[in-house]
């Protein structure tokens, strides 16, 4: 039978602020995943290329996952599969299997895809699969095929780029160079359009500038024709490192404009956007304005209520958490499993002048095990947060979702007051697949 | 810049031959790196006198891959960059995979660019039992296997092995075969035993070494024959060889 | 070409197959594999996941533990879990790199159970064969260290275990609990089913039932087991339909009284077959056994999972990839399987859908019909 560990108080499912350590509040061994599914995963993202194909070849568990996600977002018809068996790990055929399969696969699609993105997995580094060798017989056998080499490797998620990065990064790896157009600019590397009220979109176009981001690319040639953009931005902190490539290969500028909930740092920004096209900095007063009524109002609304905040909704948990509270807010609890570079001062922040507040895992063991709430009621951010509380108070956004600038504070502010007063179903919510993924998921 | 990769038997003298090329080009006045690619971490010993290289594996697990690129390499005799890719203790983990993650390290860190050697070395274990081994021998690294053996039936069998995969690889474009080195044993028939492995597999001898106590003893004194016995008969047989199989890829040493 | 699938889905793999048949049952289980590689079973493997305590963890393996052979920290990882959760054992499933490295994961098992005093073993799963193989291994591993002798046959006693009982391939809708209800109309008494709606402490007295019902392939390596240690006969086959059920019922008391085992699964019409049933061979006999008793439909099994061919009929064919099952449905006029097979189907035939979690893991969830000593009644569609 099963039956609910009792409620037993466990090590580790929580630390407080005075005592945790940056960037690693918990320690690291066996791992636990709560059902929370909204976070983007490498199928979701790699869809955002239209006329595109996914080929994932992989061990049939890995191919489960993703084939699923496909089907789940009803895309199964862009996702084919290969799947790697023993014997081709004992044959050591590894690369034949790769161009032999997606060229079957290529063979049988109803339409020709503009692009292939074939995913190899973490038996292909440790094989040393011959992928160079791999996508030149590919491209030499399909010219008009644009092949884009994704990698489905978390075993690597300490070597260098992280799978996520990694992702984002190949995401624009058929961009060739265009005439550069001076009025053009790109978001990139983000799952989630921006939202158009938002101070970057309204800043860029009040100005005559056109703004693309591939969620928005409804073609493959629109998507190729980001690469006249003059300016590529990145919002979202593992999408800096593939923007900063791109850029770099098709000499554009590049300025990283993490969504900060810190208005020094908003400010300084949206005066480098300015600086870059070259117009007047913008004045921050009615923005900040809008911004600090929309929380002092959220906080009238929740009067207390304690807010939990995790990672999965916002990049920067620890730097809302800040904010929140020099607005009244009563946050309480953070769940993450590690503290990233750009919450550092906010941590150190939250130590001295939160130091009760409290720190979980969202991965240690102990969690799947302790128990999820006390009964008071808790505002939860993130899926995670409203997982671990048992809340059905909470806001469901991923990745920042979509939200910049003063305007994205403000909003986010309307979120949490939103949801204070409106609960929701979190079973059926969170366990959803990526969210805000194109074609909608059903479950 | 030429790179070149001996493979061969385990304890066939690949390392020693390989120090001793890498020292007899030194010295005349070529820039080598010698890349040992062997979890032993043990080709580039004899150059450094005694100090070990941390292997790129043992950095990586120390501190990650941001570390300079110069602590991945030390300075052996005669200006030889010596770097060891290291792997995992016999009998566990994956050797092949801890070769191509070093070498795909250096590539990521511009050593190459970095430490601009006219001449790559790399000494590559025994079996090549899996693809990680094949790396070396990839486009993009060594142009020349050279294979190195004796007249023993094993080295030989070895030997015949290897250049089977190259054979395979070829369409590939990766390294094709510069040649055989002889490293004598005097065992019986020797030199006609390795001359029909070379005519069997489409190449030739491009140099021998005799057995000598030369070799030994500078062994003994933890150092090549060119640094410890530069007069010697073993050394101007070293320098022979460097000299063809730098011709073989393609580079004129005065040795 | 072998191998690859245009658009077909995978089945659920071999350690969310350890998982799943592990789940109900009190232990720990942990995937030696990379971070985030266990949420694939979480979300799609499992619809217990959400409401319960099970614990199944990640090692969260590394580039550079798998390169260097750091079972140490695997060893470790594990130990401190096992100590503050304590389970009442421990599982070690693998993947592939592990296996590629050829990690030893019962000396990993042992080095546990020495440390803590918990049973723990290890299983040489790899990814690449379906969750039938995981199970399979999960269920034996738990026979050989749980089912002891201080149990004996009880001849005549009418008491049944339940092999090879996961949501893998019978959901939650209520199957478990219609077996049970289904045996006890039939005279028997449920000694345990594996592994669905009991504990270890049931199965731990395995050794006393007259006789087993094995229902899914994942459950036969348990029923040798027991049948070698203990002597008890097995019947392999689902109660599907009425008339099956009542047949199956019979084979149960026959192999009780007899201690032949049989495979009911493999009953046929004579007519040639015209519709297909795909999936695994136990349940889909036993459907295609229940069609024909029903309403004399001849069905033929195509098996697209791991099986004997003591659990087919000669007209059944086994077809592991789209390539195979395509001409292996082409003079099908219906098709009886998980709805992600539609687009296979031969164009014109008649379909009837049958979810399988295994195959389309939570899609069609809702829609998956408990069968169990009921008519067998599936809507038709026509496949374009």
């Amino acid at each position: 039978m099963l039956e609910k560990i009792g409620a037993k108080i466990y090590e580790d499912t929580g630390v407080t602020a005075s005592e945790a350590l940056f960037p690693e509040p918990f320690r690291s061994g066996l791992e636990y995943a709560a059902p929370a599914r909204g976070m983007w995963n490498i199928v979701h993202t790699g869809m955002l290329i239209p006329e595109s194909h996914q080929i994932f070849v992989c061990a049939e568990g890995c191919l489960r996952g993703v084939v699923l996600t496909a089907a789940e977002m009803g895309a199964i018809g862009r996702l084919s599969s290969v799947a790697i068996r023993e014997g081709n790990v004992l044959d050591g055929d590894m690369e034949e299997l790769i161009i032999d399969g997606a060229s079957d696969i290529i063979g049988k699609l109803p339409r020709r895809p503009r692009a292939v993105l074939i995913y190899t997995s973490c038996i292909h580094h440790f094989m040393a699969c011959d992928l160079p060798r791999v996508y030149a017989v590919l491209r030499e056998r399909f010219p008009d095929i644009d092949f884009i080499e994704c990698f489905m490797n978390p075993i690597m998620r300490k070597s260098g780029l992280t799978p996520d990065q990694l992702m984002r990064r190949q995401l624009y790896a058929p961009l060739k160079p265009l005439p550069r157009d001076p009025r053009a600019v790109n978001i990139v590397g983000s799952d989630l359009p921006t939202d158009d009220g938002s101070d970057l979109c309204r800043l860029t176009r009040e100005n005559g500038f056109s703004l693309n981001e591939i969620a928005r690319m409804r073609t493959y040639d629109e998507y190729l024709g980001m690469a006249k953009a003059f300016l590529n931005i990145s919002t979202y902190p593992s999408a800096r490192a593939g923007a900063e490539t791109l850029s770099k290969r098709l000499g554009q500028r590049h300025i990283y404009m993490p969504f900060a909930f810190d208005y020094g740092e908003t400010d300084a920004e949206y005066a480098a956007l300015a600086g870059e096209l070259g117009v007047e900095a913008p004045d921050a007063s009615a923005g900040r304005d809008a911004a600090d009524l929309a929380l002092d109002r959220a906080a009238r609304t929740l009067g207390g209520m304690r807010v939990a905040i995790d990672y999965t909704a916002v990049s920067r948990p620890v730097q809302l958490a800040r904010l929140l509270s020099e607005h009244g807010f009563n946050v309480t609890d953070i769940y993450l499993d590690s503290v990233s570079g750009e919450d550092r001062d906010a941590f150190d922040w939250v130590k001295g002048n939160l130091p009760w507040l409290l720190f979980h895992p969202t991965a240690r063991p102990a969690m799947r095990v302790a128990p999820r709430g006390d009964g008071t009621p808790v505002l939860a951010v993130g899926q995670k947060a409203a997982y671990f509380t048992g809340s059905d108070r909470f806001v469901n956004i991923v990745e920042n979702g979509g939200l910049h600038g003063y305007d994205g504070i403000a909003k986010l502010a309307g979120l949490i007051a939103d949801a204070a007063e409106t609960p929701k179903d979190a079973r059926a919510l969170i366990q959803i697949k990526g969210l805000g993924c194109s074609g909608g998921c059903c479950v | 810049m030429i790179q070149l990769a001996l493979y061969g038997k385990g304890g066939i003298g690949k390392s020693t031959t390989a120090s001793n090329i890498s020292a007899a080009l030194a010295a005349a006045g070529v820039r080598v790196m010698q890349i040992g690619c062997d979890p032993k971490a043990d080709s580039t010993s004899a150059l450094l006198g005694g100090r070990r290289a941390e292997t790129v594996i043992d950095l990586i697990q120390k501190r990650g891959r941001d570390f300079p690129l110069e602590d991945m390499a030390l300075e052996g005799y005669g200006g030889v960059v010596c770097v060891e890719a290291g792997g995992p203790t016999p009998g566990l983990g994956c050797a092949g995979r801890a070769i191509t993650a070093a070498l795909e390290l250096l590539k990521e860190k511009g050593a190459y660019e970095k430490f601009a050697p006219d001449a790559v070395i790399y000494d590559v274990l025994g079996d090549v039992v899996c693809g990680g081994f094949s790396v070396p021998m990839r486009a993009g690294y060594a142009q020349k296997v050279f294979i190195v053996t004796s007249g023993e039936n094993m080295a030989i069998h070895a030997g015949a092995n290897i250049a089977m995969a190259v054979e395979n690889f070829r369409e590939r474009g990766y390294a094709s075969l510069g040649g055989i080195i002889l490293n004598r044993r005097n065992v019986k028939n020797e030199d006609e035993k390795v001359l029909e492995l070379a005519s069997d597999v489409g190449t030739e001898i491009v140099g021998a070494i005799d057995r000598s106590d030369t070799v030994q003893d500078a062994e003994e004194l933890g150092k090549t024959v060119m640094e410890a016995f530069p007069d010697s008969l073993a050394a101007a047989g070293y320098r022979a060889l460097a000299r063809a199989v730098a011709a073989r890829c393609g580079m004129e040493v005065e040795l | 070409m072998r191998q690859t699938a245009r658009i077909i889905s995978v089945y659920t793999a071999d350690v969310s197959g350890v998982a799943s048949a592990l789940f109900e049952l009190g232990g720990m289980v942990v995937m030696h594999d990379a971070s985030g590689c266990n949420s694939t079973y979480n979300t799609h493997d499992e619809p217990r996941w959400y409401d319960s305590d099970s614990l199944v963890f990640i090692s969260a393996l590394t580039e550079m533990d798998a390169m260097m052979g750091c079972d140490d920290k695997l060893v470790r990882d594990v130990t401190e879990a096992a100590r503050e959760l304590h389970p009442r054992f421990v599982a070690i499933a693998g993947t592939p790199i592990p296996m590629m490295t050829g990690t030893d994961l019962e000396a990993a098992a042992l080095r546990v159970e020495r440390d803590t005093g918990i049973p723990s073993f290890g299983l040489n799963t790899n990814s690449m064969h379906s969750y039938l193989s995981g199970a399979s291994l999960a269920f034996a591993a738990i026979a050989r260290r749980f089912c002891d002798g201080r149990a004996e046959r009880e001849k005549g006693s009418g008491l049944v275990n339940v092999l090879g009982m996961t949501p893998l391939d019978f959901s939650v809708n209520g199957s478990d609990g219609s077996i049970r209800a289904w045996l006890r109309e039939n005279g028997f008494a449920v000694n345990s089913v594996w592994a669905m709606g009991g504990t270890l402490d049931e199965i731990a007295l395995s050794g006393r039932a007259d006789v087993n019902l094995v229902v899914s392939y994942d459950g036969l390596a348990a029923a040798r087991y027991l049948k070698q240690r203990f002597g008890t006969p097995f019947v392999a086959g689902v109660p599907v339909g009425r008339e099956f059920s009542r047949r199956l019922a019979g084979e149960l008391a026959r192999a009780a009284g007899t201690g032949a085992d049989s495979a009911a699964c493999t009953l046929r019409g004579d007519a040639p077959p015209k519709t297909a049933v795909i999936g695994e061979s136990i349940y889909s006999g036993s459907l295609a056994a229940a069609l024909w008793l029903q309403e004399g439909e001849s069905a033929r099994v195509v098996c697209p999972l791991e099986t004997e061919r003591g659990l087919l009929s000669p007209s059944d064919a086994e077809a592991m990839d789209e390539d195979d099952l395509i001409p292996a449905l082409a003079r099908c006029s219906s098709v009886i399987a998980d709805p992600m097979y539609a687009p296979v189907c031969p164009e014109g035939c008649s379909f009837r859908a049958l979810a399988s979690e295994s195959f389309s893991g939570r899609i069609y969830r809702d829609g998956i019909p408990n069968l169990i000593n009921k008519k067998i009644e599936l809507e038709r569609t026509d496949t374009k």
